[in-house]
Parts: C-alpha cells; sequence; structure tokens
C-alpha cells in the first residue's frame, strides 16, 4: 500500500514524533507506515485521515492503484 | 520478554509502558533468584518430603508467572505497529525453539544423544532470549 503521510506531514512542518504524538503512535510506527513498510489497521488509518481533514483514500492507495494512476 | 531483552523490547515502547515494564519485571526477577536459592538449599539440605519438594518447584515457577504478567502488560501497552514487531518475534522464538527441542528429542531416542536432565527449564529463558534476538532484527527490518 502506498500513502502520503510523509508529503502530508511535510506540508505541516511537523517532525515524525510531531505526529506520532497526534496520533498516540510510537515514532517507530510512523516512520514504518510512511516507508510503506507497516500498513496501518483500518481504525488507524481513519485517525490519520480525521487528523488531516481528508477522506482515507486521498492518502492511502493500493499499489496496483497507485501504479494505474502514473 | 525476559530481563536479558530488556533494553532491546523497551527502547520503542512508550515511557510510562516501559518503566512500568522494568519495575515489574525487576521484582520479579528478585523474586526469581531468593525463591530458588531458598528451593536449592532446601533441596540439598534437608532432604525434604515429597510433597515439600512439589511446593519448591511450584514455588520456583510462580515468580515466572510475575514475569509472563509483566510481559502482557507490556505488550498492551504497545501501538498496534509494535505489537505486530512483538508477535512476530514470538512466533519466529517459538518456531525455532520448539524445532530445536523437537529435533533434539528425536536425536536422544533415536541416535542416543545424551539426555539432559532438567532441560525443560531452559525452553521459556530459550523462547525469551531468542525472543529478545528476533524483536531486534525484526525492528531494523522496518526501519
Amino acid at each position: 500500500m502506498r500513502n502520503r503521510l510523509k508529503v502530508l506531514r511535510a506540508e505541516r512542518n511537523w517532525s515524525q514524533a510531531d505526529l506520532a504524538e497526534r496520533l498516540d503512535v510510537s515514532r517507530q510506527s510512523v516512520n514504518a507506515i510512511e516507508t510503506g513498510k507497516y500498513d496501518p489497521s483500518l481504525p488507524l488509518a481513519f485517525k490519520i485521515a480525521d487528523l488531516f481533514g481528508m477522506p482515507i483514500e486521498q492518502i492511502f492507495s493500493a499499489d496496483n492503484v497507485a501504479q494505474a494512476a502514473e | 520478554m525476559g530481563a536479558a531483552s530488556d533494553i532491546c523490547e523497551t527502547a520503542t515502547a512508550p515511557r510510562a509502558v516501559a518503566r512500568r515494564y522494568r519495575r515489574e519485571m525487576i521484582l520479579a526477577s528478585l523474586a526469581y533468584v531468593g525463591i530458588i536459592f531458598i528451593s536449592v538449599y532446601v533441596a540439598r539440605h534437608f532432604a525434604p518430603p515429597r510433597w515439600v519438594a512439589i511446593l519448591l518447584a511450584l514455588g520456583s515457577a510462580a515468580p515466572v508467572l510475575m514475569m509472563l504478567r509483566a510481559y502482557g502488560r507490556f505488550f498492551g501497552g504497545l501501538d498496534e505497529f509494535q505489537r505486530r514487531v512483538q508477535s512476530d518475534a514470538l512466533v519466529i522464538a517459538a518456531g525455532i525453539v520448539g524445532f530445536a527441542a523437537l529435533t533434539y528429542g528425536f536425536l536422544e531416542t533415536f541416535a542416543d544423544f545424551p539426555v539432559f536432565e532438567g532441560a525443560l527449564i531452559w525452553v521459556l529463558p530459550a523462547i525469551m532470549f531468542v525472543h529478545g534476538v528476533a524483536a531486534f532484527f525484526i525492528r531494523r527490518r522496518y526501519q
């Protein structure tokens, strides 16, 4: 799964630690999600979407969907 | 999971969770050492009856329950990614230690390899150790 977490975080000048604190997870979790090595659960994905005020599909997309869009 | 792998375990956990885990593990470890010392001393010097020996054996195992409880509370305090790391590490540790124990059991049975008295005592510590090592490498894989 791909995501725009790093871009969205950078737009707000948040560090990984800032984002982690807002999501109540560890910085390592944010890093693993950003690098695409860990896919968050649905509740956490919704929490991320809520935090950025965006629909979930504007942040996360399946690999094949992202490739098709490119 | 165990005190031996404490540094690896608590490095990325929330501070309060890590602190509680360390405190509970230290208490359990002190209880373990104390009870083992007493049990060995009584067993060697007093030749206790069987029921006392059974009580000594069960008493020696009791602090390990405290350790498992501490780990359970630690696990419950982690976020979902950290739980994933811990779960993966436990699966790997259980697989490696279980397979090694089974294989050596066959070697004992079929090939007359030496029988180590009390070897079962080392199963849980071995799982704890392998779990700590596995968690370290799994965390690196996600970095």
